[in-house]
This record gives C-alpha cells, sequence and structure tokens, in this order.
C-alpha cells in the first residue's frame, strides 16, 4: 500500500492527501452527506513552507452564514499553508442544553499551570485560554491578544483585547498577563513550561492592554509554545490567583466551573460574559470519566454521554450507526523505540542499534498493535505537516540486519529484555518488536512496569537496554527535535551526543525563517537517524464517536478536544 | 465486656502503629517518586525537581521524613495530596459515601441471597436443590467481576434501558435515582460475594444439622423451616458472620475493577491512582484509614457474635 493512500482514514474509508485537501466542496459534501462539520483529521496540508498571511473562516452562525475573516499580521512567523475550509453545517447553530463527553480520566487538579495531563487539559482548555491560541488546523490565531507583532526578532509586542473578563467579573489586562507569565516562570510554581519561558527575559507593560516580552535571544518556537492548546502553556489567569486555582479555577474561558463531583464527573456551565459574543453555544459541559474501553461505549450508546474519545480500535467499525458518528482521527502523536546507548549492552553498539532498525516491520506493528489505524513514520516531522522532509532511512531489511550483527560480534544473537510502557499499545508493540528481532537473533523479555517504575528506569536512572515509548508532541520542530536529539534535550534518554547536532538545534531555535529552519532540521535528522539511537515506528490514531445530534464538533490532531462552538439539536 | 473494647482498641493503635511503619517503608521502597511522576513526560528542570523535592521534604533521611509524618498524624494531619493539592483527609472523606452505600448494598444483596441458599441446600444434601445451589455458589465464586458487571449493563442498561450503568447519586439525597444508581455495581458485587458465604452458610449448617438437639428438635415434631431457621441457623451463623465481616472489610477499601465500570466514586480508584502517582501523603493516610475501618468492622463483629451467641462473653 503506498503511503500516500493512507493518510486520511475516514470512516473507514480511505481518502489520499490529494482526495483529503483537493476540493472543499469534497471535504463538505461529506460533511454534509454526515450532516456533521468534519475537519477530517486534516491539517497542515502541504509540505511548502510558505509563511500566512491570510486565513479565512466561514463559519455558521445563529442564522444565517456570517463570514468572519481573521487576518493575521504580515510580522507573524507561522508557517503554516494558506486555505479556506468551510466550518458549518447545513442546519443553523441551537442554543442551550448539556453536552455530555466522556474522557479516559479523571483530571488531577484544574491549575492549568501546573497541570501534566491530557485529562488535566482537556477540561482546562474550556475554562481558561492563553494570549494566542492554535486552531484545528495549527495554525497560530489571535485569542485573548487580538494582534501582536515582533518588531525587532528579540521583542514581541501583545495588544489585549479589551473586552475580556474574568469568571469573577474582573476585566483582563496586561497585569494579568504579567502575573501569569511569571507564575509560570517562577520555579515554586512546579510548572513543566517554565523551560519553555526560559528565554524570555523580562516583561514590560506599557499601558493596560499591551504587553511586550523582551528575549534574551531570538526564539522561532516561543509564539508556538504560547499559542500550544496541550497543557496550555501560558494560560492567563487573575493577577494574584495561586495555588487555589487547583480546584477553583478562574480563567476566561467560555465556560466556567459549576461542580466537581470527585470521582464522578466535571460540570462546567456558560460563562455569559464571555468575549467572543455568541459563544458557547451549550449552557453546560459535563465531563465523566471511564478507563475502560467497553464500558465507554456502552456509555456512548445508552446515551449516558454524547461523545467519547478514545473508542478502541477493535470497535472502530462497528462504532457507527443510525445515530452515531464516528471518525478516526490521526494524531500528532508517535511511537518509537529507545535505545540505550550509554548504558552496558549489545545496543551500545551503533552496528547493533542500525540492525534493530533493519530487523523492524513497521507495517506489521501497525497491522498487530493498532488493527491497522495508524501511519509508518522514519522520523517524528510527520507527513502533512509543513515540516515534513524525506531522508533516507533505515528499512526493513532482514539480511542487512544479520550482516550488522554479525559485523558487531552478535552472528547467533543475545539475550536481553524491553521494557514496556504501560499502555495496552505499547505493551502490545513491544511484543511485536520482540518477536520480530527473533527473527535476527535476539532474544528479548518483554517487562511490562507500571508507570511509576517504569519513569524511574527509562526517565530517571536510565539503566534500561532497550525500550518504547509514545509522545503527542505539538508539531513545532524545535520542540521535537531538541527533545530527541540535543545532548541536554529532556526526552534524550539514550544517551545520543553529536555537538554538531546541538550546535544546528541553536540554530534553528534563533532562525526566523521557516525556509531556513526546514533546511537545517533536514540536516539534523541526517545526522541523527542513522545513529539509530530511537527509531519511529509509527504515527497513531484516536477514534472519537459521538451522537449524530451533536453538531458542529472539529477533530483536531494534536489531541485537544474544544466543545465551545458544537450544540446539540432536539431529538 | 467494657474490658475487652477497651482492650481491643489500645491493640488496635498498637496496630495501626505498626502498620504505619510498614507502609511508609513499603511505599518509600517502590521504585520512582512522585515528583518524576509529576511531570512525567514532561521537561523537567532540576532547580524546579530540586524546590519540589524540598518542599515535600523528599531531600531528608528516610526515618526523620517517617517521624515528621507521625507527628502530624499525632495531630491529627494526615498530609497533603501531592497531586491533588488538597487534604489528603478531605480527599478520603469525599470517597466514603460512595464507598459505605456500596459496602451496605452489596452485603444486603449478598447475605440475602446466600443465607437462604446455604439453609436450604444444607437441609437436603446432595438433592436436586444442593446441587442448584451449589451450581449458584460456583458461579459466584468462579465469575470475574468486571465480566459479570459488563454483562449487567449490557442486559439492564443497553437493552432493556432500565438502569443506568454510570456514577454515583447520594440516596440521602435523591432516594430513587440513588437506589437505582446502586442496584448494578450492588448486584455485580454481590453475587460474588454470595458464593463464598453461600458454601460457608452450607457446610456451618450441615455440621449444626448433625447435632443431638436438633434431632430432638425434630423428634419433638417441630415444624422444619422452624428447626432450620430458628434452631440451627443461629448457632450455625457465627462463620458467616466472620466471612461477611472480613468481606466487608474488604470492601471497605473499595472494589476498583467494579467502580471502574461503573464510574464509582469509591476508596478503590483513589488508592489506585495514589499507587500509580505514588502520592506518598494520600497513599499513606488512605491506606491507615482503611486499617482503622478494618478494625472497627473487627470490633463490631466481635459484639456481634455476643448478640448471637450468649455463650460467647469476653470477660473471664
Amino acid at each position: 500500500m503506498r503511503r500516500e493512500e493512507k493518510n486520511y482514514l475516514f470512516l473507514g474509508k480511505k481518502l489520499s492527501r490529494r482526495q483529503a485537501i483537493g476540493t472543499v466542496g469534497k471535504i463538505a459534501t461529506s460533511a454534509v452527506i454526515a450532516g456533521v462539520v468534519a475537519g477530517i483529521g486534516g491539517y497542515l496540508v502541504g509540505s511548502s513552507a510558505a509563511p500566512v498571511r491570510t486565513v479565512e473562516k466561514t463559519v455558521t452562525q445563529t442564522k444565517g452564514v456570517q463570514t468572519v475573516t481573521t487576518t493575521l499580521p504580515a510580522s507573524t512567523v507561522t508557517q503554516y499553508v494558506t486555505k479556506t475550509t468551510t466550518v458549518g453545517a447545513a442546519t443553523p447553530a441551537r442554543y442551550g442544553g448539556v453536552i455530555k463527553v466522556c474522557q479516559e480520566g479523571e483530571p488531577t487538579m484544574l491549575d492549568p499551570h501546573k497541570s501534566t495531563f491530557f485529562v488535566d487539559w482537556w477540561i482546562e482548555n474550556h475554562i481558561y485560554e492563553g494570549l494566542l491560541r492554535l486552531s484545528p488546523y495549527l495554525e497560530i490565531e489571535p485569542a485573548l491578544a487580538w494582534y501582536w507583532e515582533q518588531p525587532d526578532p528579540t521583542t514581541i509586542i501583545f495588544y489585549l483585547r479589551k473586552n475580556v473578563k474574568f469568571h469573577n467579573g474582573k476585566p483582563m489586562t496586561s497585569a494579568d498577563v504579567k502575573y501569569s507569565f511569571e507564575r509560570v516562570m517562577n520555579p515554586a510554581t512546579g510548572s513543566p513550561t517554565k523551560a519553555y519561558l526560559d528565554v524570555i527575559s523580562s516583561i514590560e507593560t506599557p499601558d493596560d492592554y499591551t504587553v511586550k516580552l523582551i528575549l534574551s535571544e531570538p526564539s522561532a518556537p516561543l509564539l508556538f509554545k504560547i499559542a500550544e492548546c496541550n497543557g496550555l502553556r501560558v494560560a492567563i489567569v487573575p493577577e494574584g490567583a495561586g495555588d487555589e486555582l487547583a480546584t477553583k479555577p478562574v480563567g476566561t474561558g467560555p465556560f466556567k466551573l459549576k461542580e466537581w463531583a470527585k470521582g464522578d464527573h466535571i460540570t462546567l456551565e456558560r460563562f455569559n460574559e464571555y468575549w467572543d459574543v455568541g459563544f458557547p453555544y451549550a449552557d453546560e459541559l459535563t465531563f465523566y470519566f471511564q478507563s475502560d474501553p467497553e464500558a465507554m461505549l456502552t456509555m456512548l450508546r445508552t446515551g449516558t454521554v454524547d461523545f467519547a474519545e478514545p473508542i478502541y480500535y477493535k470497535y472502530a467499525k462497528e462504532v457507527t450507526s443510525k445515530d452515531l458518528y464516528s471518525v478516526v482521527n490521526r494524531i500528532t502523536g508517535f511511537h518509537f523505540l529507545l535505545l540505550n546507548t550509554k548504558a552496558d549492552s549489545p545496543f551500545k553498539d551503533k552496528r547493533v542499534r542500525q540492525a534493530v532498525a533493519h530487523a523492524i516491520n513497521r507495517e506489521e506493528i501497525i497491522k498487530l498493535a493498532f488493527f491497522g489505524y495508524a501511519t509508518p513514520i522514519d522520523h517524528p516531522l510527520l507527513p502533512g505537516t509543513p515540516w515534513y522532509v524525506s531522508v533516507p532511512s533505515l528499512s526493513y531489511d532482514l539480511d542487512r540486519a544479520r550482516e550488522l550483527l554479525a559485523e558487531a560480534g552478535y552472528p547467533d544473537g543475545f539475550e536481553d529484555e524491553i521494557v514496556a510502557a504501560p499502555t495496552p499499545e505499547e505493551r502490545k508493540i513491544a511484543e511485536v518488536v520482540a518477536s520480530q528481532l527473533l527473527k535476527i537473533g535476539i532474544k528479548l523479555d518483554v517487562k511490562t512496569p507500571e508507570i511509576g517504575a517504569y519513569l524511574d528506569e527509562v526517565v530517571k536512572k536510565r539503566t534500561y537496554h532497550i525500550a518504547d515509548c509514545g509522545w503527542t508532541p505539538p508539531t513545532e520542530p524545535d520542540i521535537i527535535l531538541s527533545s530527541f536529539f540535543h545532548s541536554k534535550g529532556w526526552i534524550n534518554w539514550t544517551g545520543y551526543s553529536d555537538p554538531e547536532v546541538d550546535s544546528l538545534l541553536e540554530e534553528g531555535r534563533k532562525e526566523l525563517d521557516p525556509v531556513k529552519r526546514k533546511v537545517i532540521y533536514a540536516e539534523v535528522l541526517r545526522k541523527a537517524l542513522p545513529e539509530a539511537s530511537i527509531i519511529f515506528i509509527e504515527q497513531c490514531t484516536r477514534i472519537q464517536a459521538w451522537w449524530r445530534h451533536l453538531r458542529g464538533y472539529i477533530p483536531r490532531p494534536d489531541l485537544t478536544k474544544l466543545f465551545h462552538n458544537v450544540w446539540k439539536e432536539k431529538r | 465486656m467494657l474490658k475487652h473494647i477497651i482492650k481491643t482498641i489500645l491493640t488496635g493503635f498498637l496496630n495501626l502503629f505498626l502498620i504505619s511503619i510498614l507502609v511508609f517503608s513499603i511505599i518509600h521502597l517502590l521504585p520512582g517518586d512522585p515528583i518524576t511522576i509529576m511531570f512525567g513526560m514532561w521537561e523537567q528542570n532540576p532547580e524546579q525537581i530540586e524546590f519540589l523535592r524540598h518542599k515535600y521534604g523528599f531531600d531528608l533521611p528516610i526515618h526523620i521524613q517517617y517521624f515528621r509524618w507521625l507527628m502530624n498524624l499525632l495531630q491529627g494531619n494526615i498530609g497533603e495530596s501531592i497531586r491533588y493539592h488538597e487534604p489528603a483527609f478531605k480527599l478520603i472523606l469525599e470517597r466514603m459515601p460512595a464507598t459505605l452505600w456500596l459496602v451496605f448494598g452489596s452485603m444486603i444483596i449478598s447475605l440475602s441471597l446466600s443465607i437462604p441458599i446455604g439453609v436450604i441446600t444444607a437441609s437436603k444434601p446432595h438433592s436436586k436443590r444442593d446441587h442448584l445451589g451449589m451450581i449458584f455458589a460456583l458461579i459466584g465464586i468462579s465469575t470475574p467481576g468486571f465480566w459479570l458487571g459488563l454483562m449487567l449493563i449490557l442486559v439492564f442498561s443497553l437493552y432493556l434501558k432500565l438502569l443506568p450503568s454510570y456514577g454515583f447519586v447520594d440516596p440521602l439525597q435523591n432516594p430513587i435515582e440513588g437506589i437505582r444508581r446502586l442496584l448494578l455495581p450492588s448486584l455485580t458485587l454481590g453475587v460474588i460475594l454470595a458464593g463464598t458465604v453461600t458454601r460457608t452458610a452450607r457446610s456451618s449448617m450441615l455440621e449444626v444439622l448433625r447435632l443431638d438437639y436438633i434431632k430432638f428438635a425434630r423428634l419433638k415434631g417441630m415444624p422444619e423451616r422452624v428447626v432450620l431457621f430458628k434452631h440451627a441457623l443461629r448457632n450455625a451463623l457465627i462463620p458467616i458472620i466472620t466471612i461477611a465481616g472480613i468481606q466487608t472489610g474488604y470492601l471497605l477499601g473499595g472494589s476498583v475493577i467494579i467502580e471502574q465500570i461503573f464510574g464509582w466514586p469509591g476508596m478503590g480508584r483513589l488508592i489506585l491512582q495514589a499507587t500509580y502517582t505514588r502520592d506518598y501523603f494520600l497513599l499513606q493516610g488512605s491506606i491507615l484509614v482503611y486499617a482503622a475501618l478494618f478494625f472497627v468492622v473487627n470490633l463490631i463483629v466481635d459484639l456481634i457474635y455476643v448478640l448471637v451467641d450468649p455463650r460467647i462473653r469476653y470477660e473471664r
């Protein structure tokens, strides 16, 4: 099967990239047929890296069709392709109602600056907002800042909206923005975002509605980090809001917290003074938590919830019915093997690692661990994003693998242990990899520790020899590649280190021209991939399902689920 | 009697103290620490890690950490959850109503099924009804809880649309909805627990029915029903109470799988979550609370013995 043909899976039907991006008409037609708005997990299509100037969107409002045109300032560093997409269904939006959503776990807290879990963020995304946000196609959009500019590479000026209020009724000003940034940057907060903002040397507030960030050096990924929805890097909270946010969140988002029944559900209610007039449609948004896939599917089918994710791959086909709609959403997440270059094991030898890379059959892993719902990848700059480049990779070749093993002094292979990360998919990947490596004589025992022991062995002590792992990063090449390949990268748990790669990555971070950045990152991949310290396996999908009376929902590739523009039809 | 209760309570405290040492050391022996897990797959800044380790006192020697915790404990403060940023005791209390209702519901279902079945099967060993009763017990013992739970959801929620499959509503606040939601999880747990209790009831009854006073009662011409339920059952109850007490104790710790399937906000999931995230204070706290509850249940069982069997007295 050709790679391009596997790009989009839509209702179990495959759409090639050409079909998917081809005409808006086709997408619109399929959306109308389905009766639901669907972005079809389509995002960042095209491989050219032209900067965006205009993004036009048609949004169906209550009565008739209203066109919202957003013009991004020319000075912004956005990398995505200009595109016009119809976001709207045949029926007008309806106000009111309760939207019930089922997700796989309960948040631990609702403090956006401290959360480290997707289950927290999915709810926080409705309560808080940042200065910028990412569109469903991962373009940077204005949010609480209506405009921003970069007069020189180390200064970013944000102009804030004037009609924004917090849930406590207080208007939002630049002092709140300054407080929020400083709270994230304070080590006492314990925010996972802190490292991303270290480049900011000072924050100035010339007036109530202007915020100026002074950087210590130019930073290409900073705007993306500020806009990112996953983890809401820098959610704006009222000045002085402290640790109370964990249970009493106050933000500017479309919904505010109504009730948190611990262990059962979280209910958010409509914030009537939301700045984006007209949104949200629903009166209430309730989140239920269910980690058992069978039980979650039953909750959806019995109508206990309107929306559920993830539906287990096994049920992908049978979930769609007259009343239920489902989409196989390709996300920016992927899995990879970590081969420790520092621990005392055969994997220390580059040739052994390369042999492993040649012995991995990605198609088979996808078939067995993901029921076919994934796309093979060679590196983490995913196909379909503007950063995708084609670089030579170590392809499936058992003969070459055996040759390399023999060269390294292991003609009959060896025995070792593979540490599987604690999700069902990752455990299955480890099993399939173990069976594949058996063919070249490497006998791996699959070890399946729970999360704490896994993190201890792989992240903290780094005593593992070979392990698997998964990550859903933002599609910012610096965040991805620096994490993996910089000697100080925080996912660099393999001990890989190359001074040339380090300096290339540092150069890429300061380079503001996307075309030049792309060349740099291609070079990084060309140098780092043959080392086979990390072997990338597949880009995965998540299956979302919802009742057809839920309208306006747009699947996003960054794992975020937003419901402020979703409404419920009368049943 | 009073002396016995006081003695039990004192030993209870000694036990709790020993348990606290055990729990503390086992938890700290587990690989992984809460700060690493807190950051999980996210960038960890050494400066931040140090700060947080110091904040929670993880940089101190382990025995100092224990004494610190013990001192707080004696002042009634079991510590703040590292994960939820709330007092651990508050989190545990929040889970109590759901846990207690589930224990109550499943024990009622379990006992009201198992005692009659146990008595009836014992009254005529190796008969058809004995076999039927034992098949029921076998099913109860060997059926996995998650399977039974899912089957009940499929039948009662999906096909018949009679009962909700998810969530907890306090029956004291909303009796009808509360009991509707309590039914399926209690039935699942009740049937499973009933298996063991039925077998215990049967064997205990068989033993009692062999005794002379039963023969004498029958010779006197007493109706079989009175012989079984009035004369025999009362004496056969002691082992049943013991087993039911132990089961109640276990249930108080929560039933993780049942809670998971029915979205039940009980203790089990809280303890599981705390274990995964190495939330030391929450985990230590909930295990101690659980141990204390277990101990209270045992005390109550001791007292019920006296009520049921006047021959049992605790003083010499």
